[in-house]
């Protein structure tokens, strides 16, 4: 593959070429090999044992079982559905609260209502407390159960405004002095501007919703509203088997399932993550600022 | 950047936070007007911190309490500052913050740097298809929940596992990477960054993605070598970044991966492997003790605080921006 | 019947089976400051019992505790009620899950099959067994209990919530001849109910379990290949065969220290189960002679060689465990008999290995004498109704209709469809008559469901000779057990210190078998456990037992 280098980069030293490329092979080897592992076990076959890691017989009876369930596919749907939703009213509101807060040294009472917010990073309520406000709001066994607790992650809003402090005055004073209104200056220029860490908390967002399984536990009884992440574990945790009268001729191992599950469950953020990735791994800025 | 550096307010005289940059010299009444869209735009944000998160933290009444859930706050009993007591006259408090606090600097230290020099090392990459194919491999340990990590890690390096199998072949003795007590802490810290330090990254590589690209230019061509580059341009300019997860990093210092924990606690014994949020899943939760845990959650927001409030005045002491 | 999970419950308890069981005798409710005194009565009118009505093709055991065997369904089954129970209201529950998720109504033939047969409207709260204490914690906080709870005793929650009188006291319309007009819950023994009392109150229906809910199986062919042809006889014998095993590569003698472990050598030593009556003082298991040697023979056990490298991990991994012996890796396990038999434990190690010789393996007195196993209280649970709801008697009278239900024979109409569900949507016949489970979505809605608690135990496998041989096995260890004197007697501080005590004397345990701490260290357990609780609990079972 050809490679434009800059004309600013020399070229490095072949030594310390030769120690950066095994350094980031060893590094790939160790973090792949879970997802190989993962993977290879969920392709067992019934009755068929272990060799390292590989298994004696092959098959796709794992995901067949799963899926022909119905259990499984529902559970993806609901987790899409949750994960979307909730990933872009959260973005929406810690970019919106993020840029308020931007200017709390001069705004009266802005940096205690940032010190209120850090604090709840600190200080948690504990689960039963938590449990009666969502029952209290009549959220229980709705999905908004999901979503509207953990809206805006206080993590998440103080990164996008440092973030947001962090770009160069000129350019808003510059906007200001165009007559942009605030709101006009947050979503055309500072947004734009931050492609970067919006990608990166939307990222952060979407995988803590599609990950988050606890709050469905306690908010969802209605079992078909589960989403992926409980049902894998249930799966996992508990070593569920699919049904517990087996047949064992058919059946394929539970570890299959399970790896499978896990393979289920993992492979949406799989196929999405190239699309955010691209928005923070090169130069965002570039050009934007010059001038 | 929280001065001004145009301050055309002084000759203004209707607050127009379009057009200039209110400060302190102004009345407040006045900022406030200026700031109206700010407050506006920081309401919903307010509200939800309200209600999702101070509401239920009422809820922490119960610290003081004996608290029963079918009684409820109303009608469970006061005991005034038993629960606290009952936390610091256990026998088992003491390892468990011991063993809590040690985890916690031990992640600090080679848990918190390693994602940052991992992104530096993955900046250095020429190619971009490359560092976006490397990222793409190492995030994926994250997406593996805490049981599975446990179990092929199990796998691998457990008594039976895939190492010792090896060593066996070998004719070497089983060495016990995973159920000596004595390594336990460094089992845990290694397991951290296996799983977290490809995701670590992202948030860096987003802060050098924000570093304009001139600045390396002008670097390159007053001479500075690639070292240089990373030590007086990406570093410095991800410095914030890392100021900000440091500073919250440390108000959780008393909170160490409970899962991850709890699970591999069986194999080294709580001696070595009983953290704070264990002994609260054993009292509390399980022991239906949940005054106490209510307790130890409000012991471990003051500390937290406390340590979160003296780093920012360390990070503004030295010149950084801090928190707040 | 699920009675295979048992044992899940306490995963983290060292003592496994019988620990659940144990503790299950000392339910009570940690002191509360308010001293409030919950239900309880000065004497208790134990409920009538009823034997259940005989079925063809039923073994039947003389002794308590052992459960029916059955080498063919009834064909017509029998009925057990009469007509629906319900009045098409609303009933809800709280009950585990062992399954995968159900699905929803509209999908769920075993859901709309269950409101018509009941005439109810069935809402179920699933709770994965993991979840359990959790769940009860935020149910119990909501304020709203559902008309039916399935009340894991040894849970300090639980209990609190018995002391706080969450649920109804049940011996005013249970006591004597009244359980009569509820026949199946009039076929609950009479040491369950007398175990399961708490101050004399009745807080809920037992839930079934037997004395030994456990056949212990080893491999016969391997330990043919080392030259034991026959049932290793002595405590030296089971070590040489277990270490022996061991030295084959990939083979280890013992998976996991689990209880399971633990319940079969202190059978071998002949420890108390649990506490002992020595001249009117309680001495607790821990404290005897006898639990030293047993201790002290674990750790023999560990440093030969017989446990797999990872058996302290593997105590908690009670799935991978069995799935060890079931590939061939170890040489013995303990499971319920519906695991080996009905859920396929046995079928999986032959499907791998069909050479595989497993048979069941007696335990053995440690000096060729005598062993005494850890017998159960005889229930593993309470199935406890809602004290709001039962104050509307004509409520209460239902929902004791439902349950009486929900507690008929499997060898029943009622108790057959409970079980198994529907033919051709859930299981079909084999050649034998008996219901397998069908290749579809629909058998896992059932197994999300059935598990209310209340369906007594039964042994029903495909093969009638396993049935025969599981009767005489549970007979044989039923025979040998050992009580525990402290069943049925209420110690207030139990909810407060058991699951700590639990904790340490797992950790004890498990550092002197493995080596971590030295054997002396026994007596620093023993100081520790009195000090923590230990000796509270002695005074309390003590002056309940003087009342």
């Amino acid at each position: 593959m050809a490679v434009v280098r800059p004309p600013w980069q020399e070229r490095t030293p072949g030594w310390l070429q030769v120690i950066k490329v095994v350094t980031i092979a060893v590094i790939l080897v160790v973090m792949a090999f879970p997802f190989v592992y993962v993977i290879v076990t969920s392709l067992a076959a019934a009755g068929s044992t272990q060799v390292g890691i590989f298994p004696t017989a092959w098959s796709l009876d794992a995901y067949r079982s799963l899926l022909e369930g119905g259990v499984v596919s529902r559970a993806m749907l609901v987790s899409i559905g949750v994960t979307v939703v909730g990933t872009a009213l959260s973005v929406f509101f810690t970019v919106l609260t993020a840029y308020g807060l931007t200017r709390t040294a001069e705004m009266p009472g802005g940096r205690v209502i940032l010190f209120l917010i850090l604090a709840t990073m600190l200080f948690s309520a504990g689960i039963i407390p938590n449990y009666l406000l969502v029952k209290e709001l009549r959220l229980l066994d709705s999905y908004w159960s999901l979503i509207l607790p953990t809206l805006i992650s206080a993590f998440n809003l103080v990164v996008v405004r440092n973030f947001f402090m962090n770009l160069p005055d000129e350019i808003l004073d510059a906007a200001r002095v165009d007559g942009a209104s605030e709101w006009r200056l947050l979503w055309h220029v500072v947004v734009p501007l931050s492609r970067a860490v919006i990608a990166v908390i939307a990222l952060f967002y979407a995988v803590g919703y599609w990950n988050s399984f606890f709050n469905a536990l306690l908010y969802i009884n209605d079992t078909s509203k589960w989403p992926i992440q409980l049902v894998l574990n249930t799966f996992v945790l508990q070593g569920s088997p699919l049904s517990q009268i087996q047949n064992p001729e058919i059946q394929p191992p539970a570890r299959a399932i399970q790896m499978a599950v896990v393979v289920l469950a993992t492979l949406p953020v799989l196929i999405f993550y190239p699309f955010v990735q691209r928005h923070f791994t090169k130069g965002v800025l570039t050009g934007a600022i010059k001038g | 950047m929280t001065e001004s550096r145009i301050d055309p307010a002084a000759s203004a005289t209707a607050p127009q936070s379009g057009q200039f940059r209110p400060s302190r010299r102004h009345s407040i009444w006045w900022r406030i007007l200026a700031f109206r869209w700010h407050y506006l735009f920081i309401a919903p944000g307010v509200i939800f911190f309200l209600v999702f998160a101070y509401v239920p933290l009422l809820g922490n009444i119960m610290a003081f309490q004996d608290y029963s859930p079918f009684r409820g706050l109303s009608r469970s009993p006061f005991v005034g500052m038993d629960n606290f007591v009952g936390i610091f006259t256990d026998p088992e408090v003491v390892t468990a913050l011991v063993n809590t606090v040690v985890i916690s600097l031990l992640q600090i230290v080679f848990a918190f740097p390693a994602p940052i020099a991992l992104a530096l090392l993955l900046n250095s990459l020429l190619s971009v298809r490359i560092q976006r194919l490397v990222q793409g491999i190492v995030y994926l340990p994250h997406f593996i929940s805490w049981v599975v990590v446990v179990a092929i890690w199990q796998e691998v390096l457990g008594g039976a596992g895939l190492v010792n199998d090896l060593l066996a072949q070998l004719g070497t003795g089983p060495v016990a990477l995973m159920g000596n007590p004595d390594t336990f802490k460094a089992l845990v810290v290694a397991q951290v960054i296996w799983k977290e330090v490809g995701w670590g990254t992202i948030i860096f590589f987003a802060a050098i993605a924000t570093i304009p690209t001139d600045r390396y230019e002008s670097a390159a061509i007053d001479g500075a070598s690639a070292w240089r580059r990373i030590w007086h341009i990406t570093l410095p300019a991800i410095m914030p970044v890392i100021m900000l997860l440091l500073i919250l990093r440390l108000g959780a210092v008393l909170t160490v991966g409970f899962e991850q924990i709890l699970l591999q606690q069986n194999a080294v014994g709580r001696d070595a492997a009983q953290v704070l949020d264990t002994f609260v899943y054993f009292r509390g939760v399980l022991g239906g003790d949940w005054g106490l845990a209510a307790a130890a959650g409000l012991f471990k927001g003051v500390v937290g605080t406390v340590l979160v409030v003296l780093a920012n005045k360390l990070a503004k002491h030295g010149g950084g921006e801090g928190l707040f | 019947m699920g009675n295979e999970h048992i044992a899940t419950l306490t995963r983290r308890s060292v003592l496994g089976l019988a620990a659940a069981a144990v503790a299950g005798g000392v339910v009570g409710c940690r002191t509360s400051t308010t001293g409030a005194d919950f239900g309880g009565n000065d004497t208790l009118t134990l409920p009538n019992h009823i034997a259940p009505k005989p079925v063809e093709g039923a073994i039947v055991s003389a002794m308590d505790g052992v459960p029916a065997g059955l080498t063919a369904m009834p064909n017509p089954l029998p009925t057990s009620t009469s007509g629906p129970p319900g009045s098409g209201k609303e009933f809800t529950t709280f009950q585990i899950n062992w399954g995968s998720p159900a699905r929803p109504y509209e999908q769920n033939e075993y859901w709309q099959e269950f409101n018509k047969r009941l005439n109810v409207d069935y809402k179920p709260t699933l709770v994965p067994a993991d979840a359990y204490d959790t769940r009860l914690a935020t149910v119990l906080s909501s304020g709203q209990i559902p008309d039916m709870t399935f009340l894991h005793t040894t849970s300090a929650n639980a209990q609190q919530a018995i002391q706080d009188g969450a649920f109804a006291e049940l011996s005013s319309v249970l006591g004597g001849d009244k359980i009569e007009q509820y026949p199946n819950l009039a076929n609950v023994p009479t040491y369950q109910w007398e175990a399961s009392a708490i101050n004399n109150g009745l807080y809920g229906i037992p839930c079934d379990l037997p004395y030994v809910n456990a056949t212990h199986l080893y491999r016969r062919d391997w330990a043919a290949e080392i030259g034991l042809t026959r049932q290793p006889k002595d405590a030296d014998e089971f070590k040489t065969l277990m270490t022996e095993i061991s030295k084959t590569r990939g083979r280890y003698g013992l998976g996991g220290f689990s209880g399971g472990v633990s319940g079969f050598v202190n059978a071998m030593f002949r420890v108390p189960n649990n506490w002992r009556d020595e001249g009117g003082k309680l001495i607790n298991h821990i404290e005897t002679d006898e639990y030293e040697q047993a201790l002290g023979y674990l750790r023999e056990l560990w440093q030969g060689g017989a446990f797999h490298p990872d058996a302290l991990p593997l105590a908690e991994q009670g799935a991978k465990d069995r799935e060890l012996f079931e590939s061939g890796v170890t040489s013995w396990q303990v499971g319920s008999a519906d695991h080996w038999y009905m859920s396929g434990g046995v079928s999986r190690l032959r499907a791998k290995n069909p050479k595989a010789d497993v048979t069941p393996i007696l335990p053995m007195g440690h000096d060729g004498g005598k062993y005494t196993f850890w017998s159960s209280p005889g229930f593993y649970a309470l199935i406890a109704i809602s004290a709001q709801a039962a104050e509307n008697e004509e409520r209460l009278g239902e929902i004791l209709r439902i349950m009486n239900y929900l507690r008929a024979p499997i060898a029943s109409e009622e108790g057959f469809f409970l079980r198994y569900g529907t033919e051709g949507i859930h299981f079909s016949y084999d050649d034998n008559r008996y219901p397998v489970t069908k290749d579809s979505p629909a058998p896992t809605d059932r197994d999300a469901m059935f598990y209310t608690g209340m369906v007594p135990v039964i042994f029903y496998y495909p093969d009638p000779q396993d049935v025969r041989d599981t009767m005489s096995y549970t007979e044989e260890v039923t025979r040998n057990t050992v009580k525990d004197p402290t069943v049925g007697l209420f110690a207030p501080s139990s909810a407060s210190s058991a699951a700590k005590l639990e904790e340490l004397t797992q950790d004890y345990v498990n550092g002197i078998v493995s080596g971590r701490r030295p054997p002396g260290d026994l007596q620093r357990f023993r100081d520790d456990w009195r000090q923590q609780g230990g000796d509270k609990l002695r005074q309390e079972l003590m002056d309940a037992r003087a009342k």
